[in-house]
């Protein structure tokens, strides 16, 4: 094969990796959506109630501890699994039990869920429980909204004023 | 299981052709498939050297980042553009250097180290070319995140903390600073893995020819010239873009993962990533090593200079003052015989018979008749007993047992077969070209030597630029070389009986 073959050839052969390379760093394009859907996140991160209530100590059950750790009351750390039930437009659709994380159960338990949902107004009714004790569920939230093309809603537990929100 | 232990010979061949064909366009070295792992690298310095310009002009906050970037002017567009596009090389390119090294059987003993650090890689590679996606803050580097959290968030780590941490309200500029960190720090982590990639080979070849390395610049910067990136809208917590200009080389993960499911994406990504670890161990193939004489080698130190993998070293030797002779390392050798054809004392110009070389491989075989293996003395008294006994014009083949060697040669024309024809001692093949009416080499490719060197090696022995040197006549043809590879059997049958028509010894007189 000639030079200049050889050189045709290698104009050709890197001009269509470049080509290749620029056409599928940008198509086709990719729709995370269906057409005409928004996105309803439920995704709570909280610490349940503890399992056990605190005990007082007896005088003779601080009197066998080191001088330093004789605190009145015995804690158990365990925390109770979290309960949800997401309702959208009266159906259930989403029910899950998460545990406390760390390996003596005494952290926070997290939920997650994403559901793409066709836009317009919708009833959604969500209810957790974290307190075994009580019968029940123990926060509820209940509100109807309106969805718009590509808009995400999250269902979050606010920390400070103790309640489900949608944001 | 049977055919995962057989599956590459067919393979092998296919892709043999396919970097044939390449190699008739390409100048030597400079095949673009047998050097992609060089052309990433190409592309990895273009990533690094556009990317320190956009570290400068990224401000690296939640709030700033977008902008930074939205606001780039001309030159700056085209230096992203070139930056995203180095990138989607790099992943490209080391995707097809994967498959050539797995389609091509090398991940044999020889070759594990540099197969295991290079699998180690991969992971690395992704993280940093996902992550990247991420620093414009956009809403194609939103969707990206949001998407990799859930996917991290499917294994049992950290109880959703990857979605948490990209939730409304929830990412700082503190953990944007961290990113930052993770796609500049994590590069030199891949730098340090390409060390050890490349540790056991000799002469590694890190970058390409030059020709190569601007023949890839402007592959990049003809897309980047004709259509350059835009930016997508600046991402919102509660909104998620409905169409996205997704980059398939890096960012097909993401919609994999919605159309198979966490689950079943993390199965197949580290069932095939075990896989590919275990490769070595499940296909193993016999290796025949050669053996040094000690009491033959003088030491100088030439097999050590040419051995590709770095299984030769010079060790004092017992009994002689200060003297040193090579020692072999079982556990690096290839088998290819190389360390032969580099021994001075395997020419036949040596008067000593029968021939003794200081380093041996008894692994040749004569095709046509068959039986036992045998080394380059026997080869070189088959030789010289061919070229005595030949009352017709007689031709000498030389064959590589990697190659696609046509199944029935001329019947005049002899033929043995050699690991790699690095094997073949420059002496040797001065006395055939001297004698025979024609030596043709049919071995790999100019740049698709199966033991990296052979012909490289072998080249520069017979043009003089390597010891030990053929002292061939000006007036003697040189051996014809062959890669039958580049084409089909009939067309290469073809060019060889047309070759020894053409080298057929003229009566005198006529």
């Amino acid at each position: 094969m000639t030079r200049a073959l050889q050189i045709a050839g290698q104009v050709v052969l890197y001009g269509a990796f470049g080509l290749f390379l620029g056409l599928f760093s940008r198509w086709p394009e990719h729709h995370p959506l269906p057409p005409e859907h928004g996105l309803l996140k439920l995704s709570i991160r909280h610490q349940g109630e503890r399992l056990q209530a605190c005990v007082e100590r007896s005088l003779e059950e601080l009197a066998e501890l080191p001088p330093n750790m004789r605190s009145q009351q015995r804690c158990p750390r365990e925390r109770a699994p979290l309960q949800v039930e997401l309702r959208l437009d009266g159906e259930l659709l989403h029910s899950q039990l998460a545990h406390a994380a760390g390996l003596a159960r005494d952290g926070a338990a997290t939920l997650y869920f994403r559901l793409p949902l066709a836009i317009g107004e919708h009833s959604l009714d969500v209810r957790l429980e974290d307190n075994p004790h009580r019968e029940g569920f123990d926060y509820h939230l209940s509100e109807q909204f309106t969805l718009a093309t590509g808009q995400v809603r999250v269902v979050d537990f606010d920390a400070e004023q103790r309640r489900l929100v949608l944001r | 299981m049977s055919a995962l232990l057989t599956w590459p010979e067919g393979s092998a061949r296919l892709w043999q052709r396919l970097e044939g064909m390449l190699d008739r366009i390409s100048p030597m070295g400079c095949n673009p498939l047998a050097q992609a792992g060089s052309l990433a690298v190409v592309c990895f310095l273009i990533a690094i050297a556009t990317g320190i310009y956009l570290y400068i002009v990224l401000d690296t906050s939640l709030s700033g980042a977008w902008s930074s970037i939205n606001g780039l002017g001309a030159p700056g567009r085209l230096i992203r553009s070139l930056h995203r596009l180095a990138a989607d090389g790099f992943v490209m390119l080391t995707a097809v250097h994967l498959l050539r090294e797995l389609t091509l059987g090398h991940f044999q003993r020889y070759r594990r180290l540099a197969w295991w650090s290079g699998l180690t890689l991969l992971p690395l590679l992704a993280i940093i070319a996902i992550g990247g996606f991420w620093l414009n803050w956009d809403q194609l580097g939103q969707y990206s995140a949001w998407s990799s959290a859930e996917l991290l968030d499917w294994l049992p780590l950290g109880q959703n903390a990857f979605v948490r941490s990209f939730g409304a309200g929830s990412l700082s500029d503190r953990l944007f600073s961290l990113l930052v960190f993770i796609h500049l720090g994590l590069p030199l982590l891949l730098l340090f893995g390409l060390g050890l990639h490349l540790q056991r080979l000799n002469r590694p070849r890190l970058l390409p020819a030059p020709t190569m390395s601007a023949g890839l610049l402007a592959a990049l910067l003809l897309p980047a010239l004709l259509w350059p990136l835009q930016i997508h809208p600046a991402a919102a917590a509660d909104t998620l873009a409905t169409s996205l200009a997704l980059d398939w080389f890096v960012l097909a993960i993401h919609p994999a993962s919605e159309w198979l499911g966490p689950a079943l994406l993390w199965s197949i990504l580290a069932g095939g990533f075990l896989l590919l670890c275990a490769l070595p161990w499940l296909r193993r193939s016999r290796i025949s090593r050669p053996l040094v004489d000690p009491l033959q080698c003088s030491g100088c130190g030439l097999c050590v200079a040419d051995c590709p993998f770095d299984a030769l070293t010079l060790v004092p030797a017992s009994g002689t003052g200060g003297g040193r002779v090579a020692w072999l390392d079982p556990t690096r050798c290839a088998g290819c015989g190389i360390c032969v054809g580099a021994c001075p004392a395997a020419t036949p110009a040596r008067s000593r018979r029968p021939l003794a070389s200081a380093i041996d491989l008894s692994d040749i075989r004569q095709a046509d008749l068959g039986g036992p293996a045998f080394g380059i003395g026997a080869l070189t008294s088959a030789v010289e007993a061919a070229l005595r006994s030949a009352g017709a014009p007689l031709w000498l083949a030389f064959s590589c047992a990697h190659a696609s060697v046509p199944s029935q040669l001329p019947a005049n024309l002899r033929h043995w077969q050699l690991p790699c024809l690095g094997m073949l001692p420059a002496g040797l093949l001065d006395l055939a070209c001297a004698q025979a009416s024609g030596v043709v080499l049919l071995g790999c490719g100019s740049d698709s030597c199966e033991y990296r060197l052979g012909r490289l090696w072998t080249d520069q022995r017979l043009a003089a630029a390597r010891p030990p040197r053929s002292h061939r006549s000006p007036d003697i043809a040189p051996p014809l070389q062959l890669d039958p590879a580049a084409a089909d059997e009939a067309a290469v049958l073809d060019q060889l009986r047309r070759w020894m028509d053409r080298s057929l010894p003229t009566e005198p007189g006529i």
